[in-house]
């Protein structure tokens, strides 16, 4: 395989592992599922359980380090792997809204660091770009179904955000917000499935920073953790947007991105 | 290979007994899962236990014709015998999915049947009917209307509990069990209570495999005299999947909000439980219903608590998630102002007892939490350094199920272990609001 140059989207979905990875920290520090699996499922000691994940937190930690150098690729698979595996144990152990998807809704997760090792060589470089947009399809796709399904947290931050900044609205009217917010993700989630552009990508982009916005307005600093675990459904628009971008600049008559 | 006659006579016999040894561990099995007739005999009381209660049980086959007869006198399960009936049973049979199917458990139906108008403290009769099946005479006693004193058991979490195999789902839930052996020897020496408020997270789901055990393991509570402790129901985060509405079904003369899972349950005279629902949305709607619910209540109630699974105060887990920032935030602000007297939680697998709290600050006026569910699941550990389980609160690991008195005088509550030692206790004094 012949290694390229580095360009910007390559460091930024570094970078953005690294955010990821620091989210993960916390939430595997704090509990997560995978204790509770432990714990629950195979009867190891609570004390040995949350030793483990403290354990498996920090080595996440030194990977995520290791993803942020530039010439050091094989780390970043097996953040992959980490967070596929979180989110089938999630998806096997339930006990949150939804989380029956979560293999799907996490997907961005996983597929941002197994898409940026292809993204990394010239000859794998489209892989990397459909598994990136196959990420923004599912994330879209599945939260906007959540939506329709009207997903309690989503209407709490709707609530929530609407009474900080003094527009207090309705439990119905919040549910009316979802179902269009859960059409409107759909569509997106076809266009960039079926006819991906700039414009699409930068509103996925702008549409999942409001989504880190409400959930501070709606519960404080405490979403930290929410928000960094939920990085890379940013970060995925964000890349396909700048590398478009890119292409553009470049003018190049063959574009990557036909389907 | 060629086999002699002798080694091929062997083969013949060996092949044969493991033959006969696998069909005869297949016809065991399927024994053991196989079943007929009526079975899961359970009493929900909502919001008025003094006059209306569901009775449900489990068929195992499809049938138009089920029927609750039941009385104010036993009538030995003499269907002519008996004076009332309820013939307008909901019905239908209980999704299986391709796991519930593999863990073996058999197909059945569920059966509710909602009966209105009873008499207030009075001991009901009843057997059910699903085609053939006719049940045993069974009992249960409905609340006190004008009581100023009320009894009842709390306590969340079963949904395991059991050394080997712990893998959620399989039988015996041994722990849970023995929680439920408790939950009799209580009920039969304290006849006056009521029913059995539950936390929630009855099941590692609310699949039929897990709930099928758990309707096999409540019959432990029945009395030696088949007296049915009622439940009272909650829901939790490992309550989503469709046989909890299946299964908990809780009427259709309730109110609206009933079967969104949030509602009042008035006991006597003198004190009232508000059921809260953690697992939908609990700002909008429910938080104007609590409100409105405290508004009515809190003056004209002596005692005033309030029951919901995800601990606003968790004693184990990460007190920072947002799954619990959520509750602190949305509800708590409201039952400081109208201070309500106990709060019941569940969800961490542990026990625990506050110090009582207001706006988030230990402060002698304020709200004990208490809870976090043992009826059998396997205890985690609490966070000792919690500021709000230092004494006089206290934190622990132990399965328990809470015996709770309501009087005039005060309420008391203790919590007590699977072999029935105390190991937690609280008093107070009504508030003088």
């Amino acid at each position: 395989m012949n290694k390229t140059t580095l360009f910007e989207p390559l460091m930024f979905g570094r970078i953005s592992i690294f955010i990821y990875v620091v989210g993960l920290y916390l939430s595997l520090n704090s509990g997560s599922v995978l204790g509770s699996v432990l714990f629950m499922d195979y009867g190891v000691p609570v004390d040995q359980s949350k030793q483990i994940e403290k354990t498996i937190a920090a080595i996440f930690l030194i990977l995520g380090f290791i993803s942020l150098m530039p010439k050091i690729w094989y780390g970043i698979p097996l953040v992959g792997i980490g967070a596929f595996i979180l989110a089938y144990l999630t998806q096997d152990f339930g006990g949150g809204f939804f989380t029956k998807w979560s293999l799907i809704s996490h997907s961005p997760r996983y597929l941002l660091p197994f898409g940026l090792v292809f993204l990394t060589f010239e000859n794998t470089k489209k892989v990397g770009i459909q598994l990136f947009r196959v990420g923004v399809v599912l994330v879209f796709f599945i939260h906007g179904l959540e939506s329709l399904q009207s997903h309690p947290y989503f209407a709490e931050y709707i609530l929530n955000s609407f009474e900080y900044v003094g527009i207090p609205v309705h439990e119905d009217q919040a549910l009316l917000m979802m179902k269009i917010i859960g059409g409107i993700d759909i569509l997106v989630a076809a266009l960039v499935l079926f006819s991906p552009s700039v414009f699409i990508y930068a509103w996925a982009s702008f549409w999942v920073l409001i989504t880190f916005v409400i959930r501070f307005l709606s519960f404080g600093w405490l979403m930290h953790k929410e928000v960094l675990l939920r990085w890379p459904n940013l970060v995925l628009p964000l890349i396909l947007l700048s590398i478009m971008l890119i292409e553009g600049k470049k003018k190049n008559n063959e574009s990557v991105f036909q389907t | 290979m060629i086999l002699s006659n002798r080694q091929k006579k062997y083969s013949l016999i060996i092949v044969f007994l493991l033959a006969a040894g696998v069909s005869g561990a297949w016809a065991i099995y399927g024994a053991e899962i196989k079943d007929s007739g009526v079975k899961h005999l359970r009493v929900v009381f909502t919001e008025d236990p003094s006059s209306h209660a569901i009775v449900s049980w489990t068929s195992f086959s499809r049938t138009q014709e089920n029927i609750l007869y039941f009385d104010t006198v036993s009538r030995d399960a003499e269907l002519s015998r008996y004076n009332f009936e309820q013939k307008e049973v909901r019905s239908g049979k209980i999704t299986m999915t391709s796991m519930d199917k593999s863990e073996g458990v058999p197909e059945g139906f569920y059966n509710h049947a909602e009966i209105n108008k009873l008499e207030a403290g009075k001991k009901y009769y009843f057997v059910v009917k699903s085609g053939d099946s006719v049940s045993k005479e069974h009992y249960f006693i409905t609340g006190s209307r004008n009581s100023t004193s009320s009894k009842f058991l709390w306590g969340g979490d079963s949904r395991l509990g059991g050394e080997k195999p712990r893998y959620a789902g399989r039988t015996p839930h041994t722990d849970r069990q023995n929680m439920n052996k408790r939950m009799r020897i209580l009920f039969e020496s304290n006849p006056d209570i009521i029913a059995l408020f539950h936390g929630a997270d009855y099941g590692s789901t609310a699949n039929w495999r897990h709930l099928y055990w758990w309707f096999e393991d409540h019959q432990l509570t029945t009395t030696k005299d088949n007296r049915i402790l009622p439940l009272v129901i909650s829901k939790g985060n490992h309550d989503e999947a469709i046989g909890f509405l299946e299964n908990f079904w809780l009427g259709d003369i309730s109110s609206e909000n009933v079967n969104s899972y949030y509602y009042t349950t008035l006991l006597g005279e003198d004190a009232v439980i508000i059921t809260l629902n953690t697992e939908t949305i609990i700002g909008g709607k429910q938080k104007e219903w609590l409100i409105d619910e405290l508004e009515k209540y809190r003056h004209s109630k002596r005692w005033v608590l309030v029951n919901y699974h995800r601990p606003a105060y968790p004693a184990t887990k990460d007190f920072y998630d947002f799954t619990f920032a959520r509750v602190r935030q949305t509800w708590t602000p409201i039952f400081d102002k109208y201070l309500v007297d106990l709060a019941l939680e569940s969800d961490g697998h542990v026990l625990k007892r506050t110090v009582p709290i207001l706006e988030g600050k230990e402060n002698k006026d304020g709200i004990v939490y208490i809870g976090e569910g043992g009826l059998g699941v396997p205890q985690r550990k609490v966070d000792p350094t919690l500021w709000f389980i230092q004494p006089p609160g206290m934190g622990g690991s132990t399965n328990h199920v809470h015996l709770i008195s309501l009087t005039t005088e005060e309420l008391k509550l203790q919590a007590i272990d699977e072999n029935g030692k105390v190991v937690d206790e609280y008093s107070r004094q009504p508030r003088k609001l």
